[in-house]
Formats: C-alpha cells, structure tokens, sequence
C-alpha cells in the first residue's frame, strides 16, 4: 500500500503506549494495532482528529505516502 | 438524541420486531405441518373425510367430480404442495428473523435469505395455479366423455404474491449491497 502509517514511530516519540492512546481516542487497542500494522481500509476524520490532538501533531506525522515500485 | 442513540433504537426496535416475526413463523411452520399431518391421518383413515372436503371445495363451483382411489391421491398431493412451499418460506423467515434478532442486520446472510423468500414466494402464485388446475383435472378425468375439465384461473391474490414476492427478491439485492458497504465500513476506524 502507497500509505504507510507512522502511527508507531509516534507513539514511540511522545513514549505513549498504544492502551494510553486508545483510551484518549475512545477505539479499542485491536483497532490501534491494526492501525499501526496498515491492516485498515481508511480511516475517519474525526479519529484522525483525536490522534493528532492525544498525540499533539498533524496528519503527515502519522501517514505518509510511498510511491509504489514501477508507478 | 445522537446518531449512536438513534441507531441503538433503531436495531431495539428491529430485534422487537423480529422477535414477534419469529414467533408468527413458528406459528405458520406448526398450522403449516399441522395441517399437512392431519390430512395425510385422514387420506389413511378415514377417506370420507377427505371426500367430504373435496366436494366442499370443488362442488361448489358447480363442478361435476369422480371420487377414486387416484383422483384422491393426485388432488391430495396437488393440493398439498404448496403447503410445503409456505413451510419453506416460514422457516427460511425463522432463520432469517433469528439474524435480526441477533442484531445481525446488514449481513451476506440475510441477503441470501431474503432472497429466496422473495423467490419462493413470487413462485407460490404459479404453483397455486397450476396445483388448482392439476387438482380439477385429476378430479374429473374419470368423468363421462364431455364433462372432463381443464381450469385455469388467476386471481388479485396471485398477483399481490407475484409483485410481492419480487419486491423481497429487489430487496434482497438493496440488502446485499447494503451488507457490502457494511463490511466496507467495519475496515474503516
């Protein structure tokens, strides 16, 4: 997939543990690893909203995009 | 009142509602095979009985019928048909309110369901025909040259289980789509 989400990369700069993090955001933990592991289809706004706000940063530092080989 | 509130009453509602389906199903399985036994007790022990019900049906048009071991076995079987297909629908509408009951609403499952209910009952209408016309046959084929019958009649009441019938089956296919965007939206956090 051309977006890789960085969400353990952050995680891991604001020492946040994915059970802290989804208790802020109000989804479960098994919906933040599979998150973190890229295994979603998207992702809403609005839990978009709250990530960025419980971990203080913006979208792009948390989602990025690779193009993918041969494109 | 929010989304999430109204949504939760909307499937409290829906798990109500099945619930007295389910319970009018079962009801329909029971008259359904209630009736089929009684009349397969009578064919085997009192045969009168089953006459009587015959002319009660069939006389009354004005129709002039023969009795015999075969003409009794063949509307008896005619006649019984589509009793077993409304024992198909009943209980594929059982499995079907179970689901809802479950709060398992927009699934692949209930799709499938409702979708061969649409279909049994839209054939119910042809089958009550053709079981109509077979019965009448097979009840004066042994009538003098000239007073055998062929009847074939159609009525409002086919026509509702026709249009009804397809209605379910075009409901049918909402339901699968809707159940696509469903698991669609479950990928989504």
């Amino acid at each position: 997939m051309a977006i890789i989400v960085t969400l353990d990369i952050m995680l891991a700069k604001r020492k946040m543990r994915s059970k802290e993090l989804s208790e802020l955001v109000g989804i479960t933990e098994q919906n933040i690893s599979l998150l973190k592991s890229g295994k979603v289809k998207g992702i809403r706004f609005d839990t978009l909203e709250k990530i960025c706000d419980a971990l203080d940063c913006q979208p792009a530092d948390i989602l990025t995009y690779e193009a993918e080989d041969g494109s | 009142m929010s989304v999430d509130q109204k949504s939760s009453l909307s499937y409290k509602r829906i798990k109500s509602l099945a619930r007295y389906a389910c319970v009018f199903s079962v009801l329909g399985v029971i008259i359904s095979i209630g009736t089929i036994a009684y009349y397969s007790v009578l064919m085997l022990m009192d045969t009168q009985a089953v006459d009587a019900a015959i002319r009660e049906e069939f006389v009354a048009a004005g129709r002039a019928i023969t009795i015999n071991g075969v003409s009794r076995a063949l509307t008896f079987m005619f006649e019984i048909t589509p009793v077993l297909i409304g024992v198909y629908i009943f209980s594929q509408a059982i499995q079907l309110f179970r689901e809802y009951m479950s709060g398992r609403v927009f699934t692949f499952e209930a799709a499938k369901k409702l979708n061969k209910i649409g279909w049994a009952v839209a054939a119910l209408a042809p089958l009550e025909i053709l079981s109509e016309t077979l019965a009448v046959m097979a009840l004066t084929i042994y009538n003098p040259p000239g007073q055998r019958q062929l009847s074939i009649g159609i009525s409002e009441t086919e026509i509702y289980a026709i249009i009804l019938g397809l209605l379910l089956v075009t409901l049918a296919k909402i339901l699968h789509e809707a159940a696509v965007i469903s698991e669609e939206n479950q990928a989504i956090i």
